[in-house]
């Protein structure tokens, strides 16, 4: 099956077998293979719908709608379909193109148009490296894995769990002072970890 | 600068920039293909980290289920809500029916020089497509009713219609092409366009997907003239009528056996649901009925329709028909 990327940066080596495996998967998509279809359907579908979010902002039932179709639409034509970038790019780029389809009928202005007005329309670019919701997902639950426990355990507790410190602190029988002490560490290590590509996020949602 | 613009970035996000501090980051984004790239970046880094709604929220097994049944269904057939034997009917009998009132008008206007009339209707739930005598093509809505005389007029090819129908008009701007329906006169020469003007309900909707028209009603002061996706919406009950834009090709898909809303009421989409599959559905609850909904029905039965929609709207529904037809009568209402 597909290499899992966990970072936004693949390298040649990662790419080329992703290409390979991704060709096999194409070949039995044409030859009508449901279980490969809805394999691939279960491993981009929540990311994609998340990605129309960032389009059409408010409007999951549209975004869940946009996302079908682009699948719909994959299983219709397999076997006249060329994909010459990897199936993300693929799949991100129908997306976008449902998404701004959407734009034009709904003429609402909405956030977008600032990205739109930064960016242009070429944000082409991107695809092929474009971090999911699930990649950030999958590779912050592997720095947690990564960092001593006592860490972890006061950061999820805090971060995911939303309890206050104070409140921490007594569940675990130790000083607040230390409750924020290992927060820090624990953000501290995250933003070692995750250095490579969102240094500056954590910057942004702890500090 | 690089922290400075990061800040800036960082700040654009939360919606905290200031309006000179945009400009500097247009500009910076406008200065080389590397500092887009950068921003491209870090929004995305952003919206993975924020999505818009939870992800929680997306059911993929509901979804998965949805994307199997569509695609199990194989190719889209045609009029599908029609058994067998409806279908079998439709197909000879509309055409006999054309064929032989054809050769009777003929012969009757060749004995008497005569215009007569010709009337089609197309019977509750199912639909009707007509070839007129000029090569327009008509599809006629569920309960609808199309008259015309045959030949045409030299002057004018006029129609009269009742119900909801789709027009799809040969060119011919020396001998303009008028429906009448309800005290509304629609003029084309060569156009698409559909016409919603049931008795029974309040609005009359007209909607042009091609070319032009030119609409008359003695309740308009003046012609209306219409261009593609336009839509021209008369109240009978307050009188009072209004021109939208809109995406007109959605209008005619009914004539695909294709049903779609966009943020149409409950009320007017069980409305629908109702003509099509020739039911009545009445909606109890005020208040739901004017809740607003997003639907696309393709081919789907009329079992799946109220179990898609019971799933995705806070509803449930009751069979109140006899024993011969228990889904005749639906009645809707709110879920506890």
């Amino acid at each position: 099956m597909i290499n899992r990327e966990n970072s936004g940066n693949v390298s040649n080596q990662i790419s080329f077998l992703l290409m390979y495996d991704e060709q096999q998967i194409l070949d039995q998509l044409k030859e009508g293979d449901e279980d490969i279809f809805l394999f691939l359907f279960h491993k981009y579908y929540k990311d994609l719908v998340l990605f129309a979010g960032t389009i059409l902002s408010d409007r999951r039932d549209i975004c869940e709608d946009i996302v079908q179709n682009v699948f719909l639409d994959l299983w219709s034509r397999r076997c006249s379909i060329s994909i010459k970038t990897s199936l993300k790019g693929f799949f991100l780029q129908s997306v976008r193109n449902g998404c701004l389809d959407e734009l034009r009928h709904s003429k609402v202005v909405r956030a977008h148009a600032d990205y739109v007005a930064f960016l242009g329309n070429d944000m082409d670019s991107l695809t092929e490296q474009y971090i999911l919701h699930s990649d950030l997902e999958f590779r912050l639950k592997e720095g947690l894995n990564a960092m001593p426990e006592e860490y972890r355990q006061a950061f999820e507790l805090n971060r995911i769990h939303g309890l206050k410190y104070r409140e921490i602190a007594a569940n675990l029988q130790v000083s607040e002072r230390t409750i924020e002490e290992r927060i820090g560490k624990a953000l501290k290590f995250l933003r070692h970890y995750l250095r490579d590509f969102f240094l500056w996020i954590l910057f942004l949602l702890y500090l | 600068m690089k922290q400075d613009i990061e800040i800036l970035i960082a700040r654009l996000f939360n919606e905290t920039l200031s309006s000179e501090e945009k400009e500097r980051l247009v500009v910076w984004c406008g200065e080389s293909a590397e500092n887009k790239q950068t921003f491209a970046r870090m929004k995305n880094i952003w919206d993975a980290a924020h999505p818009a709604f939870p992800a929680q929220d997306i059911h993929v097994d509901q979804a998965e289920a949805k994307i199997v049944r569509k695609i199990r269904k194989g190719k889209r057939g045609q009029i599908r809500f029609l058994v067998w034997w409806q279908r079998a009917a439709a197909v000879i009998v509309v055409p006999l029916l054309v064929v032989s009132l054809y050769l009777f008008f003929n012969r009757q206007s060749k004995e008497e020089a005569a215009f007569s009339r010709q009337e089609i209707i197309a019977p509750k739930g199912t639909y009707t497509q007509i070839t007129l005598p000029d090569g327009s093509t008509v599809w006629l809505n569920s309960g609808s009713k199309l008259s015309y005389s045959i030949p045409f007029k030299k002057s004018k090819r006029e129609t009269f219609l009742e119900g909801e129908a789709f027009f799809d008009v040969k060119a011919n701007p020396k001998r303009p092409f008028i429906v009448v329906t309800d005290g509304i006169s629609i003029t084309a020469t060569g156009t698409k366009f559909n016409v919603d003007a049931y008795l029974s309900d309040t609005l009359r909707t007209i909607t042009l997907e091609e070319g032009r028209v030119l609409i008359e009603s003695p309740q308009l002061h003046k012609k209306t003239e219409m261009d593609i996706n336009r839509q021209f919406v008369w109240n009978t009950n307050t009188d009072v009528y209004n021109v939208y834009t809109v995406d007109a090709s959605l209008y005619g898909k009914w004539k695909e056996g294709i049903l779609i809303f966009r943020d149409e009421t409950l009320e007017n989409i069980f409305k629908r649901v109702a003509r099509t599959f020739n039911v009545d559905i009445s909606v109890k609850d005020p208040a739901l009925a004017k809740q607003r909904y997003r639907a696309t029905f393709e081919q789907e039965s009329l079992d799946e329709i109220l179990e898609l929609l019971r799933m995705s709207a806070p509803i449930r529904y009751d069979f109140n028909g006899d024993k011969r037809n228990p889904k005749k009568i639906i009645e809707v209402s709110r879920k506890n």
